[in-house]
């Protein structure tokens, strides 16, 4: 091992590669910090429209109304 | 019985050499290791193949090995990828015999008088290369890493992470690992290039391993390979002492909030920001963080489940295997038992270890000034190596107390763990590429 072919230029790589990474990761901690706020001020600007996929389509339902069946079935035969 | 004799001398028998039978011990071992102990089954067991499979010991015209990826040459014989790439000033061999020939017939170039012009098509002939050949392709030009990265990110939750963003830190403490061994490289003689190369083993992160040393060293990527993924799966070995060694009990002992509930809208535009945040730091690793970010969206955005489900289970499987029996038909004894195998495996356990130690110390000092404090076991995972590096920190956290989890804590600092070494190599590549 010699520590004389770690030159000056190696050493500053080095240091600015960590800097690098910190600032990198550092900027992105800082914008998940402020991310709910900025969406939260988008969101009374530009607010979302009713989500599709949360109302129920023709054949949840008709599961839900079977589910609903069988437990109305099953409770009624223990009886 | 002449023949026979003959013949006898071309079987690997005759040429099998000790160098071969050790590294195909070696191979025998990771598959051992993958069945038996469970460690990185999906990586060694393929490596561990193609470990065997590269030293079986072959005649010199038969081109059988990794590096018979095929040639163009002229009539001479001389092979037209070194002629090109003298004077077309491109280091692609596959680009190059195509600028040759149309410089050959370009009138501008002609008249310049270069080497390149001389070569006529008539002259051109193909000499094909071996099907490992092929396959290493994917692997020495740098293909494979990205689509990995592609189903990383279609497999990856960043909601831990963007539920506690303190965290997102000790991914980038842990890179000090990868910058000391570079120095440390160095200092043991190798050029700045093989160096940056063998530091970012410190980064824990097999597909940025191999990308950066197809790029810096592609005559160490071998031996960088196997060194990275055989530390990534001895984590659960090399990790624990280190991080006992640097905790007190009552540290390790220290509770954390459970994580808050991440909105849809949050976990979509974090893949995109995130993306133009690094890579305008650090355009160097605009392909790993591009893929891995954009395999994200894939999955995040609620509307490409088909594309997602693909990155992360078939396609991530298939270039698994490719990369994997590759890497390791690449070791074969004359170019992997070298002594600087050796010096990049006891620098690669340093590197491991550095970046442990950095990211646990990290999270003591951030205890100094933080009111909530985080228990120092989770910055061990800011070593990427995703997901057996919060494996182990939440091992180690129930072996003090069983009913404290730190897994989905320990999963923050692991994904930034893999932006941080991403990051750490693009800054490598970009500086030492000129």
């Amino acid at each position: 091992m010699n520590l004389d072919r770690i030159e000056p230029e190696h050493l500053q790589l080095a240091v600015t590669g960590m800097t690098v990474v910190f600032a990198a990761l550092t900027l992105i901690a800082v914008f998940i910090y402020s991310l709910p706020r900025v969406l939260a001020v988008v969101d009374g600007i530009f607010p979302s429209a009713p989500d599709q996929l949360s109302s129920p389509n023709e054949e949840q339902e008709r599961a839900a109304a079977v589910g609903f069946a069988l437990h109305h079935h099953r409770t009624q035969s223990t009886r | 019985m002449g023949n026979l004799l003959e013949f006898f001398q071309t079987t690997g028998f005759a040429t099998l050499s000790f160098g071969n039978v050790a590294m195909i011990v070696i191979g025998i071992t990771f598959i051992t290791l993958a069945i038996r102990k469970h460690y990185e089954p999906l990586l060694l067991v393929p490596i561990g193949m193609g470990i065997i499979v590269g030293n079986i010991p072959f005649s010199e015209d038969m081109q059988l090995g990794v590096e018979n990826q095929g040639a163009i040459l002229v009539e001479d014989g001389k092979v037209l990828t070194e002629t090109i790439e003298d004077s077309a000033g491109t280091d692609s061999w596959m680009l190059n015999p195509l600028v040759s020939l149309f410089a050959g017939t370009d009138d501008e170039s002609e008249e310049s008088g270069d080497g390149a012009s001389a070569v006529k098509p008539e002259q051109v002939r193909s000499r094909s290369g071996s099907v490992l050949g092929y396959l290493y392709f994917g692997v020495s030009q740098g293909i494979f890493p990205p689509l990995i990265f592609l189903g990383i990110g279609a497999m990856t939750d960043f909601s831990t992470m963007l539920s506690n963003p303190r965290l997102v830190l000790l991914g980038a403490a842990a890179q000090i690992g990868v910058f000391l061994t570079f120095l440390g490289a160095l200092s043991l003689g190798f050029t700045s290039a093989e160096a940056g190369a063998v530091g970012i083993i410190g980064g824990a992160d097999g597909p940025t391993a191999i990308f950066l040393s197809a790029k810096l060293a592609p005559g160490l990527l071998g031996a960088i390979a196997i060194a990275a993924y055989s530390y990534m799966a001895l984590v659960p070995v090399i990790q624990p002492p280190i991080m006992k060694l640097l905790t007190t009990q009552s540290e390790r002992k220290i509770r954390m909030k459970p994580p808050r509930e991440v909105s849809k809208a949050e976990r979509i535009v974090f893949p995109i920001a995130a993306f133009l945040i690094c890579t305008l730091l650090a355009p160097g690793a605009l392909v790993l963080i591009g893929m891995l970010f954009f395999g994200n969206l894939l999955k995040e955005c609620g509307v490409t489940d088909r594309l997602a489900q693909s990155a992360r289970t078939s396609m991530i499987d298939i270039v698994t295997i490719l990369l994997g029996f590759s890497v390791g038909a690449s070791t074969a004894a004359r170019n992997f038992l070298q002594p600087e195998s050796l010096l990049i495996f006891g620098l690669g356990a340093t590197a491991f270890a550095v970046a442990t130690a950095g990211g646990v110390l990290f999270a003591k000092l951030m205890n100094v000034f933080l009111k909530e404090k985080i228990n120092p076991l989770v910055g061990a995972a800011g070593v990427s190596a995703v997901p057996d590096s919060a494996r182990v920190v939440e091992m180690v956290g129930l072996e003090e107390d069983p009913e404290n989890h730190l897994l989905m804590h320990a999963m923050a600092p692991n994904v930034a763990g893999v932006l941080g070494s991403a990051v750490a190599a693009g800054i490598l590549w970009s500086a030492l590429t000129n």
